[in-house]
């Protein structure tokens, strides 16, 4: 029995672009029928947590048990936030942690009072000092945005603190050689604890996956948070149809792609940087904008800080598109552009220029 | 919108391009000269249609698909295979951005995925868009297009393997359904 897709799944009719390597490893053989395991680390939440130290426990290879990052600890911070030793009294509010009081200021660096992607980033950090993966990142968003608008207030962030601090602590727990990731069987024995039951064959590929290309094999935080997140997640998903409890199921095609795209296809936040490519060298970014650029906006933008190129003293590729750039390949550095046409030189449709096109592919030798 | 069209195909578009072409453009983007190129160099060179920054998750798909060496990027050879998988993926959406808007809607989308094999149902695309439009659009743009399709692929070869009678059904147990969700993070 042939499933109908048409011609069976893609491969027949004009199939998209495919990459001599496939993503993704080879499956997991049998396993075993056990039932499954159950929660994770800290539920998927700012309150509440699973088998989780308390608050304020020591960590980190840095003196002192707050926790750190690149601006250091509480009350002390080396490159002078905005609360330096001698900061007047300043009022927290009630049932904000006040250390994610102080770095939400510091890390609201446009005093929105809201903290976006961008801004989050640079709060999250590894045993490395590594930025906080995008995925984890807007995985936190999700979870803490309260407001909606795909960034984080106040509040939102002082729960998310306690959240992290709880990760943090459990990531600490489990790196037993203390290398800053997490190996296959120090992960066995975190999912081991956290209820799972799966193999250690089964961690190897999990920390194989996640791990940073061209590094040894570990998971870091982030990823150990994500890892963690989604495992739990992609549970729900088998148990609701693990009436029986048996350990199996059977699903069906669609049913599988929804479970696996609902639960791991992670919402965007709606406030990402604006970049803008000038037909120089650099590629000009502009801040705290939003993703969706009216023509019109175009004197905001340039109020904002975007530098400006200095071949043409404008930023390039404005004038005669509202909507952007052409989807494909574009590349800077290309002096041969020609200028013709009223406006910008792109503005006008049909017309070839002499080498290189910025808009698409290359047009000409 | 843009008061001209973009889409012009290059003059030799079914050609595979000149070692020297390609070898411009490879220097271009690469753009410290390191002789690889990295994912915040792609992404840089790459334009999804709208102004924001390509989709990182997008660009850290394609350079794993060609990065032989785990590197975390790709050489003057790999990117070859990069250029032409961007060209050919540019040359669908074109086909099946049928209005010009320089996104793909749903039924666009349908008909795409359609004509690639697949079946699925009308609230299936709806789910897909609404998942992968990071531009809040109701639409997808180039770059979560291709995200999307990418995911599609990844999940239904998975699915294929188990799926060993063909008939659209498997049975997995619980970590063998992990390890088949996984496969495409």
């Amino acid at each position: 029995m042939n499933y109908h897709y048409g011609q069976g799944y893609p491969g027949g009719g004009n199939p998209p672009p495919r990459a001599p390597y496939g993503g993704g490893s080879g499956l997991y053989g049998p396993a075993a029928s056990a039932p499954y395991g159950g929660g994770a680390g800290p539920q998927g939440g700012p309150y509440g947590g699973y088998g989780v130290p308390g608050q304020g426990s020591q960590y980190g290879p840095g003196p002192g048990g707050a926790p750190r990052g690149p601006y250091g600890g509480y009350g002390g911070q080396p490159h002078g936030g905005p609360y330096g030793h001698n900061a007047p009294a300043v009022h927290i509010p009630p049932g904000v942690n006040p250390e994610a009081y102080q770095w939400f200021q510091t890390v609201d660096t446009d005093h929105s009072g809201f903290i976006n992607l961008r801004e989050l980033k640079q709060a999250l950090v590894n045993s490395n000092w590594s930025a906080f993966n995008d995925e984890t990142c807007l995985m936190m968003i999700n979870m803490f945005d309260k407001t909606r608008t795909g960034q984080i207030d106040l509040f939102g962030f002082s729960a998310l603190w306690d959240f992290m601090q709880q990760w943090r602590a459990l990531f600490q727990q489990y790196d037993r050689d203390h290398s800053g990731t997490i190996n296959g069987s120090e992960l066995h024995q975190a999912l081991a604890q956290m209820g799972y039951n799966l193999s250690p064959q089964f961690s190897e590929i999990l920390v194989r996956r996640f791990s940073l290309p061209g590094t040894r094999p570990g998971i870091q935080l982030d990823r150990f948070i994500q890892v963690c997140t989604q495992l739990q997640s992609m549970t729900q998903v088998f148990r609701q149809r693990d009436t029986n409890m048996t350990g199996n199921i059977r699903i069906n095609y669609e049913d599988f792609l929804s479970g696996a795209i609902n639960r791991l296809m992670k919402f965007t936040d709606g406030h990402t940087e604006v970049t803008l490519i000038d037909c120089c060298t650099n590629v000009l970014t502009v801040k705290h904008l939003s993703a969706k650029v009216a023509f019109s906006d175009v004197a905001r933008i340039m109020d904002s800080g975007a530098d400006l190129c200095s071949l043409c003293h404008f930023p390039c590729g404005l004038c005669g598109w509202s909507s952007g750039l052409p989807p494909g390949m574009v590349y800077q550095g290309d002096p041969q552009i020609s200028r013709g046409g009223e406006g910008h030189p792109r503005a006008e449709g049909g017309k070839k220029t002499a080498g290189t096109s910025r808009y698409g592919q290359h047009t000409g030798a | 919108m843009a008061c001209h069209s973009p889409y012009r195909a290059p003059p030799h578009m079914n050609a595979p391009p000149d070692q020297g072409f390609l070898w411009n453009i490879f220097q271009r983007v690469d753009k410290d000269r390191s002789g690889v190129i990295s994912d915040s160099e792609l992404q840089q060179a790459l334009s999804n249609g709208t102004w924001t920054p390509f989709n990182p998750v997008t660009v850290r798909s394609i350079i794993s698909m060609f990065d032989r060496e785990n590197k975390g990027g790709v050489n003057f050879n790999e990117f070859a295979g990069v250029w032409k998988y961007i060209t050919d993926w540019q040359n669908i959406f074109r086909t099946y951005d049928r209005d010009n808007s320089g996104f793909i809607d749903k039924i666009e989308l349908k008909q795409a995925l359609t004509g690639f094999g697949y079946r699925l149902s009308d609230q299936f695309y709806g789910t897909l868009i609404e998942k992968f439009d990071r531009q809040r659009k109701g639409q997808v743009a180039f770059d979560d297009f291709i995200q999307c399709c990418i995911v599609l692929q990844r999940l239904t070869d998975v699915f294929r393997r188990y799926d060993t009678d063909q008939d659209g059904w498997i049975q997995v147990s619980y970590e063998q359904y992990l390890s088949m969700v996984f496969n495409i993070v």
